[in-house]
């Protein structure tokens, strides 16, 4: 009776599992994939799959008569699929076919699994080279088809799937390239994919044995070894034949010891592949994507111990978020490397190993330090950072190392992704953190490129950083304001759009050899113009008795010049450096630029003109220049030095800089015929400002330098605002709804920020209020001197030096009116050059 | 009669395949057609509905556990005493949060796919179902702090569904269960069983408040949200493939590991509902969108829509096998698994192809 009992349960949980199969039959192979005549590739490979499946899962559960089913499903589905493929697939559709029909009368579920995952492989490689003979045939609608067939990488935090295959189909049916790139581009995309599933069903191999799966493991070796049928040819086209072969066999040696379950002949023979393969590069990156990955792991390994070091102190974890940061750098650092390791292992693989065990290292430290496990000293990240950089700077060729523009752009987009995803989540001051990392990252990439390339977009990057460009706020501004996720997205998007464009703008490189000319020209012309303004109002002044202070001035001017020589060699070797240096520097030299230019112009207006020059005139040469006769030493002299260096210097850096990237896209004399042809310009702008200042009668040519200068100040003001502002030494206040064009950036300083704005205008009203005081101060001493009695003899023998207050700087006859003095047209000669010249020369 | 039933059950299976082959074939995608536009008004429809169903469910959640919290302040937080005196109210309450958690789960499960693909909303997957507590894993942990009535604060515990309010209501994390060793027999049937216990009340009403605001700011992100085709496409790129985890927790979840499992959370309800109510919302989404992958090719769409049929159907059945008591092993779990997950890749691999065709950009 229980005899009995016990064979009815049997059979309802057989009837049960055969139900189950059914239905799962149903689910997987129901539709048009079992119509009669076999429907499309997809729709037949789709019904293998599933005749496959369900005859593992019958094995699974010793049901011979649902295995035998799925078999035959199987061998049908496998003889229809093998049907149309390309007669140069001959070789898969016999794996295919032989296969399928094995699966029927598999014997145990190790050797099913072997004969199922054989025949899907053999599928995958035979609709591989289908989609390529008819692409080759032109017969794009059976490309497609068959490209339906196939296998993809898994999604990951760093990459989507590649879509190459079947943009490359598109784009050939609609001409934009030909067939032989698109062939190129399938064949390079599929190798890439199946090169990876490759490598992780190895790895899957020797999981599975550890998990106690030998199912699983021998299906993982078989896999990995149709996979190697695809990548074959391109395997044996890099290393010849005989080695291809022996890759052959230890394949098979992976596959028979995953088969009998030997998990140590399996582990063996999996890593004899590994090995095998780690130089092998199945879809070769093209030069500039081999570049860019190389630039990544540089930069990528760069950003893990600063993370790191942000977040531990003290021997504990101080900021977790810094900590899983630096292991989304080690990562991406990592996947770089992947995609590098048989180009590195080809060049030096004892340096590759190096690299590799680093990258180990980082990940269990780091790992270790995010699980509370142990917390390593930040200088042991940073060295084992180090050990890699430097192996890879031994192995890396001088290509590599000149930087890739797109890697810096790869660098940037993940930190911009960093700042949405910590803006939404709230943490403004971390999201604040990584904008500021992604636009280091491009001032000192892509920004001193795109300055030569198109100067217009990265203006409009970096307003979009900052405080705003294109009718969105700055990114800045909106962290500042914690904007909502929309206001975020829509400058996001800007950003992205923008930073496509200069991606582009550079990848494309120059246009012409006559932009790459012209944009060299602007960048020395922009760059000088507010250097050679300042010069040539002060030298076009400095005449007569003044004629003494050009000298310390040009003094600075040529030291500056040899400064900005030097900073050119060394910037040939030590670009990268000393771009991280260069918008700190600027700021600081044009600081002193500022301080120096207010202390001049107080210092020449107030003293020199209306002291020196104007008393000169009058007491004539008697004490010209002994009060203020000056070696070369004076402080006088040391601020005119200062002046001519810090005006040309602050330009000089910057342009040096901008320089070498150009030069890096189209060679040094391409770059110098710009920088000729601009210090042409420089020098014109030069010497039509001291023709022009000559021109003029003396007073009105101090009014023009005046104004000139203060020009100069107001536009010096704003760019060091800027400037100041992009390094983080003053905040961005952007001025809301207030957009301006590029131009007004670039040749004025003027930038939509409340600071620049205001600091602008406070320069100028310092000039103008220190005008406006100096006028009123003048008109009271006029009034306090006309209220007295005036005798000639103290008109004559007085000094106006030695007059009390300010009456030094005051000339004798402005004090009374011409009516009154009665002096007449000979007091007014101090606006006539001759007088001056004259007066000077005496 | 065992050959019989075994008779009966493939003749009803042949009848369920044809039926199967049937409904694939009405609903077949091939019908779209390159000129229709995509709706996304409708998947925002769906979306919003969802969404506030879930803040709905979790409003009961909420007055539930306040009264929960209520009675036990009013007993001075012995929970002895408060089983004693409060037996019927108590067991009324706590019987009534399980199905509640489970419609609150389900209604979120169905907006999940949207939720968590689309990255503008998607922190509120980390926060509500998704996010690990910080001692558990620091990469994945949630952003928030719960701070308890009595003072007490939990750093990063974990998201709400599974690792605050289900371990809370069935008991499965000891550290929320109420002090005082209280056997409750909740619904009087003469045993203790498992899912009988008394929560902690500062726990489950500070996760029943908490919750609620989230679920509010997350229904509040879900109306702002403005669908378009890199959003849609992303969530199904992003979502499709995330089947292979949820396999892995049904593995390892009581329906298979057994009760011997150290995983606290998925004791409500098995796992694969989870991955049904996913992929529904996901279909649901490849609906509205459809028409813009059919520009990309006509077979493509066809091949995505099945197969994402296909795949909602394949973890229907095993769910309905489950629930009629067939108990399958790890190894079984494995290999279902592992073939959800080669058609998941390749739903999300199909969908790379039709974005990077039509120009429209994932977002990671």
């Amino acid at each position: 009776m229980r005899e009995l009992r016990r064979d009815g349960t049997r059979a309802r949980r057989g009837a049960l599992f055969a139900l189950a199969l059914a239905l799962l039959a149903a689910a997987l192979g129901a539709g048009p994939a079992s119509s009669a005549d076999g429907g499309a590739p997809w729709q037949q490979f789709d019904a293998l799959d599933s005749a496959l499946f369900d005859a593992e899962l019958a094995a699974m559960t010793n049901d011979g008569a649902a295995l035998a089913l799925a078999g035959r499903r199987a061998a049908t589905a496998a003889d229809e699929l093998a049907a149309g493929f390309d007669p140069s697939a001959g070789a898969n559709a016999a794996r295919l076919r032989g296969a399928a029909v094995a699966v029927a009368s598999a014997r145990s579920g190790v050797a099913l699994a072997v004969d199922a995952s054989t025949a899907r492989a053999a599928a995958l490689a035979g609709a591989y080279e289908t989609v390529l003979a008819a692409t080759r045939a032109d017969d794009l609608d059976s490309a497609r088809d068959w490209l339906l067939v196939r296998e993809f990488k898994p999604v990951t935090r760093f990459a989507h799937p590649s879509a190459a295959s079947s943009v490359a189909i598109a784009s050939l049916a609609d001409g934009v390239i030909p067939r032989a790139r698109a062939v190129r581009s399938i064949r390079g995309d599929l190798l890439d994919t199946y090169e990876a599933l490759l490598r992780s069903s190895l790895s899957d191999t020797g999981d599975a044995l550890r998990a106690g799966f030998p199912e699983k493991a021998a299906g993982s070796a078989a896999t990995a070894r149709g996979y190697w049928w695809i990548l074959r040819d391109a395997f044996a086209g890099q290393r010849g034949a005989p080695a291809a072969a022996q890759l052959d066999r230890a394949f098979e040696r992976v596959v028979g010891a995953a088969r009998t379950g030997k998990a140590a002949a399996t582990a063996a023979a999996a890593t004899t592949i590994e090995d095998d393969l780690l130089a092998f590069r199945a879809a070769p990156l093209s030069a500039s994507e081999q570049a860019r990955r190389a630039g990544q792991l540089i930069r990528y390994l760069g950003l893990v111990p600063v993370e790191y070091g942000r977040g531990v102190a003290n021997g504990n974890v101080v900021v977790p978020i810094e900590i899983q940061e630096a292991i989304a750098f080690r990562d991406g650092a990592a996947v770089a490397f992947g995609e590098l390791q048989s180009y590195l292992a080809a060049r030096d693989l004892a340096a590759t190993r190096s690299v590799q065990r680093a990258l180990a290292g980082l990940d269990t430290r780091l790992g270790d330090a995010e699980r509370g496990k142990a917390v390593a000293d930040p200088e042991e990240v940073k060295s084992l950072a180090k050990t890699a950089t430097s192996a890879l700077d031994d192995v890396y060729p001088a290509d590599w190392k000149a930087g890739s523009a797109e890697a810096d752009f790869d660098v940037i987009a993940t930190l911009l992704k960093k700042v949405s995803a910590l803006a939404v989540a709230g943490d403004l001051r971390r999201a604040e953190s990584s904008r500021l990392e992604a636009y280091a990252t491009f001032e000192l990439g892509p920004e001193q490129r795109l300055r030569g390339l198109a100067p217009s977009l990265f203006q409009r990057v970096e307003g979009l950083f900052w405080y705003g460009a294109d009718g969105h706020d700055g990114l800045a501004q909106l962290l500042r304001q914690n904007a909502s996720a929309d206001e975020l997205a829509a400058t996001m998007a800007a950003l992205d759009l923008a930073l496509k464009e200069s991606a582009e703008a550079i990848g494309s490189g120059p246009q012409s050899r006559a932009a790459v000319v012209t944009n060299s020209a602007i960048i020395v012309f922009r760059e000088g113009l507010e250097a050679v303004l300042i010069l040539a109002a002060l030298m076009a002044s400095m005449v007569g008795a003044q004629r003494r202070l050009r000298k310390p001035l040009m003094a600075g001017v040529g030291i500056a010049l040899v400064a900005s020589v030097v900073t050119w060699v060394v910037a040939q070797t030590v670009l990268g450096s000393l771009a991280g240096w260069g918008e700190k520097l600027e700021a600081v030299v044009s600081l002193i630029a500022i301080g120096v230019l207010l202390l001049i112009l107080n210092w020449f207006y107030h003293r020199v003109y209306w002291q020196e020059n104007l008393q000169d005139l009058h007491r004539k040469k008697k004490r010209v220049l002994a009060g203020a006769s000056i070696g070369f030493l004076s402080a006088q002299a040391l601020g005119l030095v200062m002046l001519g260096f810090s005006s040309v210097y602050r330009e000089g850096f910057e342009t040096v800089l901008f320089l070498q990237a150009l030069t890096l896209e189209a060679g040094a004399w391409t770059v110098l015929q710009g920088v000729f042809l601009g210090f042409a310009g420089v020098v014109g702008v030069f010497a039509l400002v001291v023709s022009l200042e000559r021109r003029l009668p003396h007073k009105k040519m101090l009014i023009a330098t005046g104004l000139l200068i203060t020009g100069v100040l107001v536009v010096l003001v704003g760019h060091t605002v800027q400037t100041m502002q992009v390094v983080g030494w003053m905040p961005v206040t952007p001025v809301e709804g207030l957009s301006l064009p590029f131009w007004a950036g670039m040749w004025f300083g003027v930038f939509p920020t409340w600071e620049g704005l205001l600091l602008q205008a406070a320069a100028l009203v310092f000039v103008i209020g220190s005008y406006v005081a100096s006028e009123a101060l003048k008109r009271h001493k006029r009034r306090r001197i006309l209220a007295a009695p005036i005798t000639p003899a103290a008109v004559t023998a007085g000094s106006a030096a030695e007059l009390p207050g300010e009456m030094g700087e005051l000339r004798f006859d402005q004090l009374l009116p011409r009516e009154r003095n009665g002096l007449g047209r000979a007091g007014d000669r101090d606006d006539d050059r001759s007088a001056v010249g004259a007066g000077g020369r005496a | 009669m065992p050959n019989r039933i075994r008779l009966s059950l493939l003749v009803g299976a042949a009848c369920f395949a044809l039926a199967a082959l049937a409904s694939t074939a009405v609903a077949s995608p091939s019908r779209t057609t390159a000129t229709d536009a995509p709706n996304y008004a409708g998947v925002k429809t769906y979306l919003l509905a969802r969404s506030k169903q879930l803040v709905i469910q979790l409003n009961g959640i909420q007055a539930r556990s306040e009264r929960y919290y209520a009675l036990a302040k009013m007993e001075r937080f012995s929970y002895p005493v408060l089983w004693r005196k409060h037996r019927a109210e108590v067991s009324s309450i706590l019987l009534g949060l399980k199905p509640a958690f489970n419609r609150a789960h389900k209604a979120y499960e169905e907006e999940e796919g949207i939720i968590a693909g689309v990255p503008s909303l998607a922190q509120f997957d980390v926060i509500m179902d998704s996010g690990t507590s910080a001692a558990d894993d620091p990469q994945t942990a949630v952003p928030f702090d719960l701070t308890l009535p009595n003072g007490k604060v939990l750093a990063k515990p974990g998201n709400f569904f599974h690792a605050l309010l289900e371990p809370t209501v069935w008991g499965t994390d000891t550290r929320f269960v109420a002090p005082g060793g209280v056997k409750a027999d909740l619904d009087r049937d003469g045993k203790v069983e498992f899912g009988e216990v008394l929560p902690d009340a500062n726990v489950l009403v500070a996760t029943a408040r908490s919750f609620v605001s989230y679920a509010r700011k997350s229904d509040a992100a879900a109306r702002a949200w403005k669908p378009n085709a890199s959003d849609v496409l992303t969530a199904l790129v992003v979502m499709v493939p995330t089947v292979e985890g949820y396999f892995g927790e049904w593995k390892s979840s009581r329906a298979i590991a057994g009760s011997g499992t150290k995983e606290k959370a998925f004791v409500a309800h098995s796992r694969l509902v989870d991955v049904h109510g996913i992929l529904f919302s996901l279909q649901n989404v490849y609906k509205g969108v459809r028409p813009l992958v059919a520009r990309a090719g006509t077979a493509q769409s066809a091949r995505i829509g099945t197969a994402l049929q296909q795949l909602t159907r394949f973890v229907d059945e095993i769910y309905a096998q489950e629930k009629a008591g067939k108990e399958f092993t790890p190894k079984q779990a494995d290999l279902l698994g592992g073939q959800a997950q080669q058609r998941a890749n390749a739903i999300a691999g199909q969908i790379s192809q039709v974005a990077g065709v039509l120009g429209i950009e994932l977002q990671a």
